[in-house]
């Protein structure tokens, strides 16, 4: 018992200190702590123990913490009914779930050609009988209280087998459209008879459809119509949800908007509608494997992952409509970026590895700078949003965690190919990097690839300040983040921004050049047209271009200095020489460009990009 | 339970409730009520204020997906604080032999680059005027604590964490861990007799 006193003494104090003894306990203690020098010296030391560790500064929550945990929540409600999220591959359903999947795409079919049946045999459709003919007698000739009729479409289902027929149905009662049967019509029979909906194609008139829904079906067809079940109108729904997608708010519409292409087969009695054309919907669909071609070329490499996990969370939430992968593994491109660096000291970073990157190994997680998906294209417009969303948050959360990344240049590349209404055919001397405004186009050299600098062959170059940052450009920073803290807040794009207007209002046939935000000093970068006429602010006239720093953009005083100056094409150091006060960054949110057949954009990377990162692994 | 502590637990429950009648807006008054206690718990477990800040996030995250669950046995803080540091040690256990590369310079960690940085805290005067020595001596202090904390096991540091840092009592600390009260104790008394034996330096100073 005595050579445990010393280790109980000492435990008893601690709790003493701490207030959780028993009054005996607490007496004991006491006592021996007036007679005890040696315990008395250890309470002190441990009273200061305590002390210290208390003392330390508390730590504040980064104020981003509430807007990333509500927009996890956003995710996590937003997906709670739907197909779940996943990183990297996108995950095998497994076969039970296929076959499930393919009963319930039968029983939906059975059902909704049970429904249609039943809705032409009410006496409520009028003239039913005028247009079908002979297919409204047999309606008649079958009582509505048959024993067929009022199995439903799980009896129907049943009898779609030949044996059936065979054994139960009489070979009178089978339906009598041309060219089939010889026999008479049954009901549950001629409801799934391929025929029915052929002839029903033919005959159904194309105007606007006036019956009671039974069930709600719409779909967007590969055909490029939209195709409606059980007499919807088609123009006021379609409405309702183009303006949903172009709005982009909600990823679960987009989703449903386009149903898993397996319905697109469903043999089930069908009425087709022209679209309007100013549907974007319709639009969309005019090509409906959309290759969605997302690049990150922003930040530091944990930004970019970041950006990346959301997007390809994003994308594999909509399982059926996507399919997602990366083609770089993550962790080559690293770079680390310096603010106010020269750019040519970027390149010539060393990759750092971080503790962060086991996270991220290719085919487990978001692996690279680049994702390519096939997007269904009715639900790409609202992608397109949601991933430039994502891909602002993640920025802007990275901004502010208080670590030393690189905003300066920042750039979602968003190439969508076959999305032909809003299409830009690409200009003479173009590069395929090019086809989008932005990065790294031919004949920069790699340094300024890396900063990212908004460019195109013959047109404007700039580079960022090889000098220290001064205060005015962190104050500009700091209200930077301000402003993308606000949009992720509100989730408002900040004016300027492609996001803020519907991509149906984009001009057809131009280029979209995305202004900075207001609180950022900025180079007007003006687009000089192919053929050498004047352009918005630039001219380029035998082979050099003119420019000068459009203050009035920039939102500066008239009175300060302007640049100005001449700009040979394709040099390789063009010089740009802004106001004083004004940092070069460019910032190009976001452009759909096309990709016409043939064209190179259409090829996964260019050469430009492949020299600057390593060989990379095919994604999965 | 103090009338103060009761009032906290019954706005908590009241939250609780809304948030699981689906208003998202009363978890997000639980968010902003703890995050920072939550995140200074995690930043003190793991020892970086960038994993913190993602632990504690997951944490809010996991407790919104798991509210349905909460039986209100205990306190929400209670059963919070229980997933922050369940996530705070299974990662520092997961993580244990990375070896941690931090982007940030020694001398310049803000974002917005040292040397502006330090214009923008300073506007009018630059640097501060005040006797150096204190502050530095103090943040000495401060990093030889960390240090201690940092070389302790993880079970002893919550407790330390807990109790020292965050205040909680034996019970508290005991539903937190989940773990008998007088493990709670004998781990405290282990963990203090540790920290002692490693601060001698700076308690002999002090």
């Amino acid at each position: 018992m005595e050579t445990k006193r010393p280790h109980n003494l000492a435990e008893q104090i601690s709790a003493y200190l701490d207030g959780e003894l028993s009054e005996a306990e607490r007496a004991e203690v006491q006592e021996r702590l007036e007679s005890d020098p040696d315990a008395r010296r250890l309470m002190a030391e441990l009273r200061q123990v305590c002390h210290l560790v208390g003392s330390l500064p508390r730590e504040h929550a980064p104020p981003e913490i509430m807007e990333l945990v509500t927009a996890q929540i956003e995710r996590h409600e937003l997906l709670k009914d739907g197909p779940q999220a996943g990183y990297g591959v996108p995950r095998r359903r497994p076969r039970w779930g296929r076959i499930v999947a393919s009963a319930a795409v039968i029983a939906m079919a059975a059902s909704a050609g049970y429904l249609t049946f039943v809705s032409f045999r009410n006496p409520a459709a009028t003239r039913t009988e005028e247009r079908f003919g002979p297919v409204a007698d047999a309606h008649r000739a079958t009582p509505p209280e048959a024993p067929a009729e009022r199995t439903g479409p799980k009896a129907a289902v049943k009898h779609k087998g030949p044996g059936y027929r065979d054994a139960e149905e009489p070979p009178a009662a089978r339906p009598s459209p041309a060219g089939r049967s010889p026999q008479g019509p049954s009901q549950a029979v001629r409801v799934f008879e391929p025929p029915v909906a052929a002839r029903m194609d033919e005959h159904v008139p194309k105007a606007p459809m006036t019956t009671a829904p039974a069930v709600e079906i719409v779909r967007a067809g590969r055909s490029g119509r939209v195709e409606s079940e059980a007499g919807r109108r088609l123009p006021e729904v379609l409405a309702a949800k183009a303006d949903g997608l172009a709005e982009g708010p909600n990823v679960q519409e987009a989703v449903t908007a386009v149903p898993p292409a397996a319905m697109a087969d469903t043999p089930t009695e069908r009425r087709t509608a022209d679209v309007a054309p100013e549907q974007p919907v319709a639009a969309g669909s005019e090509e409906p494997a959309d290759r969605l071609e997302i690049e990150l070329a922003f930040g530091d490499v944990a930004s970019r992952a970041r950006a990346g996990r959301e997007i390809v969370q994003l994308l594999n939430s909509l399982a059926g409509s996507v399919v997602a992968r990366s083609d770089l593994p993550y962790g080559q491109a690293a770079k680390r970026l310096t603010p106010g660096a020269p750019a040519r000291e970027l390149v010539a970073s060393q990759p750092e590895r971080t503790s962060r990157e086991p996270e991220c190994e290719p085919g487990r997680d978001f692996a690279g700078e680049r994702i390519v998906a096939h997007v269904a294209a009715a639900s790409l417009p609202g992608v397109i949003a949601r991933i430039e969303r994502a891909a602002q948050r993640a920025r802007t959360v990275h901004a502010t965690a208080g670590r030393r990344v690189v905003t300066d240049w920042e750039q979602v590349r968003i190439l969508a190919d076959g999305y032909g209404r809003y299409a830009t055919p690409p200009l003479p001397g173009d590069s395929p990097a090019c086809t989008s405004l932005g990065r790294a186009a031919a004949g920069l050299p790699e340094s300024q690839t890396e900063a990212a600098v908004a460019t195109r062959t013959g047109g404007w170059r700039a580079k960022p300040l090889p000098s220290a940052r001064s205060t005015v450009e962190a104050e500009a920073a700091r209200r930077e983040r301000e402003d993308h803290r606000a949009r992720a807040v509100t989730g408002m794009p900040l004016e300027g921004e492609l996001g803020a207007k519907p991509l149906g209002e984009l001009p057809k046939n131009t280029r979209t050049e995305v202004p900075l935000p207001m609180s950022q000093p900025c180079l007007s970068v003006a687009q000089a047209d192919p053929d050498g006429s004047d352009a918005k602010t630039g001219k380029r006239k035998g082979g050099v271009t003119e420019w000068r720093f459009d203050r009035a953009a920039a939102g500066r005083p008239a009175s300060g200095p302007t640049g100005t100056g001449r700009v040979p094409d394709r040099s390789p150091e063009p010089e740009i020489t802004p106001a004083e006060d004004a940092s070069l960054r460019l910032r190009v949110v976001l452009v759909v460009s096309p990709a016409p057949d043939g064209h190179p954009a259409s090829a996964p990377l260019s050469g430009q990009r492949d020299r600057r990162l390593p060989a990379t692994r095919p994604g999965p | 339970m103090t009338s103060a502590a009761a009032a906290i637990a019954i706005e908590d429950a009241v939250l609780v409730e809304q948030t699981r009648q689906g208003d998202v807006s009363a978890f997000a008054r639980l968010v902003s009520k703890y995050q920072d206690r939550v995140f200074n718990t995690c930043c003190r477990l793991c020892g970086h204020a960038e994993d913190a800040r993602d632990l504690t996030q997951e944490a809010f995250l996991q407790a919104f997906k798991a509210i349905d669950t909460f039986g209100q046995r205990s306190g929400f803080y209670t059963w919070l604080f229980r997933i922050a540091v369940n996530l705070s040690i299974s990662y520092r256990r997961r993580n244990r032999r990375e070896i941690r590369l931090s982007l940030h310079d020694a001398e310049d960690g803000e974002y917005a680059g040292g040397q502006a940085a330090g214009l923008l805290r300073h506007p009018r005067g630059g640097p501060s005027t005040e006797n150096p020595s204190g502050p530095m001596q103090e943040r000495e202090t401060h990093e030889a604590v960390m240090a201690a904390l940092e070389s302790l096991e993880d079970e002893f540091r919550a407790v330390v964490v807990l109790r020292d840092i965050e205040g909680f009592d034996y019970r508290q600390i005991a539903e937190i861990l989940g773990v008998p009260p007088g493990t709670v104790k004998s781990r405290l008394h282990r963990a203090r007799m540790a920290l002692r034996e490693k601060l001698a330096p700076v308690i002999g100073a002090a």
